[in-house]
């Protein structure tokens, strides 16, 4: 079965919605940028966990999933934000010319790691304890990339109003920098979140 | 997750991580390692014993040591800097034991 959705950013609602669908016996196969692909399994068999990995490397990333996979756990890619590129070759509508075409340095459209773990009823989640730092090191992350790419599709969106561009190239830029925009503050608000929680805990860390 | 390398205090996964590597072992062995020693009350995140790993392998208290035969896993083992730092670890963990027992077996008026 094929399914077109696309979640950008919203880790969470990925996350739900894949587990909502192994619950109702569906298992991920295959994902596409615009498309998620299941074969039917047994109810509530698997469930899925997703991890944000822009900002890494490619050897770490490879080497990651390969541990995972190890581990017993299945693991794809996905990409979290829509662009017109094909391999790291990606295409500005803003821009001009030949510049038209950017090249993206890592691991381009593969910024989300989606784990699969057999439902055993045991410790679910990938990251436990004594981990928060790493926990705040990593919505910090995810909070400047979606900043980054607000950021740069607002600019997109002013040259192209004020470049001569067509105008529904601006409003299209100008609603995805909103779009960014707006995922930037929901992982402020999950760091604060964080901190706060880090802070409460800090006594119990130690040993 | 931070070790206290001049005090001499090690979290309690690291501690774990190296003891499961006193025989070379990979990712999966030392999970189950863990969670049957202390009866699944210590378990860990697959994200988190591969942070750990990654850790203590570019402290050069463990290192790899080529891939089990037949299912290709990475294996590790403990280094002798790790065993020096583990050993350490125990005296420290024994002088704490002798103190908590003295004082709390001691003042709830058992002796």
């Amino acid at each position: 079965m094929r399914v077109f959705c696309y979640f950008g950013g919203f880790l969470e609602a990925q996350e739900k919605w894949l587990n909502k669908m192994a619950e109702k016996g569906y298992r991920l196969v295959r994902t596409t940028s615009l498309m998620y692909e299941f074969d039917l399994c047994a109810p509530s068999q698997y469930e899925y966990q997703i991890e944000f990995m822009a900002g890494k490397d490619q050897s770490h990333v490879q080497d990651y999933r390969r541990f995972l996979e190890e581990m017993g756990y299945r693991t794809f890619t996905k990409n979290i934000n829509l662009n017109f590129s094909i391999g790291k070759a990606r295409w500005r509508p803003w821009a001009k010319g030949a510049a038209q075409i950017a090249t993206n340095p890592g691991n381009y459209n593969q910024e989300l790691l989606i784990v699969e773990r057999e439902r055993d009823g045991k410790l679910t989640s990938l990251h436990t304890g004594q981990d928060a730092e790493a926990v705040a090191a990593y919505l910090k992350r995810l909070m400047n990339t979606n900043f980054y790419y607000g950021l740069i599709l607002a600019m997109g969106c002013l040259l192209s109003i004020f470049g001569g561009g067509s105008k529904a190239v601006a409003i299209l830029l100008g609603v995805l920098s909103v779009f960014f925009f707006v995922q930037a503050v929901i992982f402020v608000l999950a760091l604060r979140h964080a901190n706060n929680k880090k802070d409460n805990e800090g006594d119990i860390e130690g040993v | 997750m931070r070790d206290n390398v001049k005090g001499g205090a090690l979290t309690e996964t690291t501690f774990f991580v190296m003891l499961a590597l006193y025989r070379p072992n990979h990712g999966y062995g030392i999970m189950q390692f863990i969670e049957e020693k202390t009866n699944g009350r210590l378990a860990l995140g697959a994200g988190t014993l591969y942070g750990a790993i990654n850790n203590l392998a570019s402290k050069g208290w463990i290192a790899p040591c080529g891939e089990e035969p037949g299912s290709a896993k990475k294996l590790y083992a403990i280094t002798e800097t790790g065993k020096m730092v583990a050993e350490r670890e125990l005296e420290r963990l024994i002088e704490l034991c002798g103190i908590a027992r003295e004082i709390i077996e001691g003042s709830g008026g058992g002796k």
